[in-house]
């Protein structure tokens, strides 16, 4: 049996190395279920079309389809941020901060989610308008609307923080981010 | 579309609404294609920020690189200038210790000197207690010559 080579050091690469604040909060069991819950009906209408009482049935084929193919895209990608972790990742011999992929691609879902619950919310209110009643799913498609817009603003202020806000080399927590945090 | 939306706000008969259902309405094409855009455009964006980020630290990076290597360069040329000033003080007291080794050389030359003249021309003419009273002569003069720092030189 040959003897091993030896193992190759990784390449430090400082440029990748970036602070950027943790926020693990796409790991929320809430998050992660409705992205599931999109990726899940998503397929299911792509395949098996709109079901029997679904509002989907009274807007034309084309809509639901595309409907049904952005919940597809816009569930993928927040599944996706929820796997993919928030550190450094090692590929080769390079190291990567994952942390910034993953913001970028919940950001984009998000922000492709207030557009798809606007579009479920045209589609429920066409059945159902609001005075008629507020049913589970007008409902669940306002107020997810909502935390979309929510959860957009949170990563953009993460971004803004880490691009924006420089710690000082001073101390590891400086005034200029206690007063950020407050 | 803006009718299409007050119908929606608003508590219709089931006729109307009926109607409306009937009706083509483009605002879910229209806020899914709009989703879409937005989604790449983030994605895009993403992009663009993770560059810039890697940008700026590279940027950084060759900077810091730049002053370093400006410093170390600087303090290279003082420790050679450091060098040659040192080098020439030690070509001086080089110089300085052969020119004091060749007067002690000549100061010993005249000693010796004298002391063959004495040994071949004077003691042979002269009892032996004078010779080697002159002997110690001599020799306590190459003493004082010594301890006076004669170079040699008459």
């Amino acid at each position: 049996m040959s003897p091993r080579p030896p193992r190759i050091a990784p390449l430090y690469n400082p440029i990748w190395l970036t602070i950027l604040p943790r926020e693990r909060r796409a790991r929320g069991a809430y998050q992660l279920c409705v992205m599931l819950l999109l990726l899940t009906v998503g397929w299911s209408q792509v395949i098996k079309g709109p079901t029997a009482l679904s509002s989907l049935n009274y807007i034309p084929t084309g809509q639901a389809e595309m409907l049904a193919w952005c919940c597809v895209w816009a569930g993928g990608s927040g599944v996706a941020s929820a796997l993919i972790p928030e550190r450094i990742i090692h590929v080769g011999r390079w190291q990567i901060d994952a942390t910034w992929w993953r913001l970028v691609i919940e950001f984009a879902a998000h922000a492709m989610l207030i557009f798809v619950w606007a579009a479920w919310l045209v589609a429920l209110l066409r059945t159902t308008p609001f005075l008629e009643g507020l049913g589970l799913g007008t409902g669940a498609a306002l107020w997810l609307g909502v935390a979309a817009v929510v959860r957009c603003c949170q990563i953009g202020w993460t971004v803004k923080r880490a691009l924006a806000d420089h710690p000082s080399p001073a101390g590891i927590i400086s005034q200029g981010q206690a007063r950020n945090d407050q | 579309m803006t009718s299409d939306w007050i119908r929606l706000l608003l508590l219709v008969p089931d006729s109307v609404s009926s109607r409306i259902m009937a009706a083509e309405n483009e605002t879910i094409p229209t806020l899914l294609t709009g989703g879409g855009f937005v989604f790449l455009a983030a994605i895009m964006g993403g992009l663009f920020l993770i560059n810039k980020n890697a940008s700026d630290g590279a940027a950084a990076l060759a900077r810091g690189s730049t002053e370093l290597t400006e410093g170390v360069r600087q303090e290279i040329k003082e420790v050679k200038a450091d060098r040659d000033e040192v080098k020439k003080q030690c070509s001086r007291c080089e110089a300085r210790l052969n020119t004091v080794l060749r007067q002690l050389a000549k100061r010993d030359a005249v000693t010796n000197d004298l002391l063959e003249v004495l040994d071949k021309v004077v003691a042979p003419v002269l009892p032996e207690e004078q010779a080697d009273a002159m002997h110690a002569s001599v020799r306590a003069l190459h003493t004082v010559l010594d301890r006076e720092g004669f170079n040699g030189e008459v």
